[in-house]
């Protein structure tokens, strides 16, 4: 009888295992945040004595972009002047006259409606005449030079370095070529120096192109600031960082480009939504994570879980064309101590503009009177203190 | 009821399984503070909720194996 009785304390132990240090602390009400720019969500939980969950924002300064690797783009070089490392595009001794000098890839798709940022060097420059120089970046869909794209009317745009007589100094400047015309803007009076890194952000929505350069990437207080309406709301292909300009007079020029991110885009690729946190209290029966996305769908969208150990890693992915949830069980929960949540939004609709009312919610409910047992420490008990346990019986039975 | 020689034997073996108590607890307690049991490993269980339950499990063991004897012997 007493065997019975302590065996039923016992089961009823297990089933009424405190969760108190578990509990998840989270706000009472919803926390419903939005965010426009590329960010980085991590929940995490961690069972101890001050255990929390919740979604936090990442500094910025710890979101990890994801850079253009260079040495995957095709060069056109025969002059030898290009080359590359995995974040760098380097042109040395680049000349004016150079014909069919550039270095593209392809991103169809993508470049109809971008932000695009890098950073960019001159390191060395000839300063004998005061003339377009090279284009540091050109979008276009005919790979060529410059001159060769616009003689033949060859839409294309982009910045434009333009250099001075007797002065290192040299402008960055907004242009486009369409039908044979060049167009640009910029204040050409606002130079720009040698051996000094610049971080340029390019930007088109629609037919308006913006240029930011500021010596920091924050780009609260741009040294330029220039805006260009395009002709055309042009939707090709072909990214050239650098392209040559291929014109008269030989004058050469050095640099690099550096860290290009195309990570955030409208139209192409944007990360957007609204974060809700929700009462646990509420939802005492539950013991998930639920992840979804509600409200106007967008084609092609997609939330993404990362593991701890990285943030490329996915383990979970919703694709349902804009709509969908997926539940995780407490047991990934547990396996993972932290979670990375990315939300993507994709669409191939150029002409709309990715808009979700609720993106993005989660909840996390814990009942706190009926947790699982878990295999790990029922293992632990059975091998320490059976072991010892069988040592005792065999000492007691010999008194 | 009696306890064995006057009692001496289940006192004998009480302390026997309460010292193995003290040992099992102990290396708990050290697994615990030294990262051979991790929090990753304990789930959604805590170090105390292992105590408990190892305090439990010795409780039973006692029981069984030393009290319930001296109780059929008489």
């Amino acid at each position: 009888m007493l065997v019975v009785i302590i065996c039923y304390f016992m089961i009823q132990e297990l089933n009424n295992i405190s969760f108190a240090n578990c509990d998840y602390n989270i706000s009472s009400v919803y926390q419903k945040t939005e965010f426009n720019t590329t960010k980085w969500v991590q929940a995490y939980h961690n069972c101890t004595l001050n255990t929390t969950i919740g979604l936090f924002y990442l500094d910025e300064s710890a979101i990890v972009p994801i850079y253009d690797d260079f040495t995957t783009w095709i060069e056109s070089d025969a002059s030898g002047r290009l080359s590359q490392t995995s974040k760098r595009s380097t042109f040395i001794n680049l000349n004016r006259i150079d014909d069919n000098i550039y270095l593209y890839v392809a991103k169809a798709g993508e470049l109809q409606n971008f932000v695009a940022t890098s950073r960019f060097k001159i390191t060395a420059i000839d300063n004998s005449a005061t003339t377009i120089r090279m284009m540091p970046l050109t979008i276009t869909d005919t790979r060529d030079d410059y001159t060769d794209n616009k003689v033949g009317g060859k839409p294309q745009f982009g910045i434009q370095l333009r250099s001075w007589s007797s002065s290192t100094a040299y402008n960055l400047l907004l242009y486009e070529t369409n039908s044979g015309n060049l167009y640009y803007t910029g204040d050409t009076s606002n130079r720009l120096n040698v051996n000094v890194l610049y971080y340029v952000r390019l930007t088109k929505s629609g037919t308006a192109l913006n240029l930011l350069v500021d010596n920091d990437d924050d780009f609260s207080s741009p040294i330029n600031n220039y805006n260009l309406v395009l002709h055309s709301n042009y939707n090709i292909q072909y990214i050239l960082i650098p392209q040559s300009a291929q014109a008269s007079g030989a004058l050469s020029i050095s640099g690099y480009s550096e860290y290009l991110d195309f990570g955030l885009t409208t139209g192409g690729y944007e990360e957007k939504g609204v974060i809700y946190t929700k009462d646990l209290l509420a939802n005492t029966t539950e013991k998930s994570l639920i992840i979804g996305i509600n409200g106007t769908a967008q084609s092609n969208t997609r939330i993404r879980l990362y593991t701890s150990t990285d943030n490329t890693t996915w383990f979970i992915q919703i694709d349902n064309n804009g709509l969908g949830q997926q539940e995780l069980y407490e047991e990934i929960l547990y396996e993972y101590s932290t979670l990375y949540v990315r939300v993507n939004i994709t669409t191939t609709d150029n002409a709309k503009t990715p808009y979700l009312d609720e993106l993005f919610y989660y909840y996390v409910g814990v009942d706190g009177d009926s947790g699982t047992i878990a295999a790990y420490p029922i293992a632990i008990i059975l091998i320490i203190c059976g072991s010892l346990m069988a040592l005792t019986y065999v000492g007691i039975r010999k008194r | 009821m009696k306890w064995g020689k006057g009692g001496a034997t289940f006192i004998r073996k009480s302390v026997f399984v309460f010292l193995s108590w003290i040992i099992c607890t102990t290396i708990l307690s050290i697994a615990y503070s030294s990262n051979v049991i991790t929090d990753a490993v304990l789930g959604n269980w805590t170090i105390i909720n292992l105590l408990y339950m190892n305090h439990y499990l010795w409780i039973g063991f006692w029981i069984i194996a030393v009290v319930m004897p001296e109780m059929k012997r008489g």
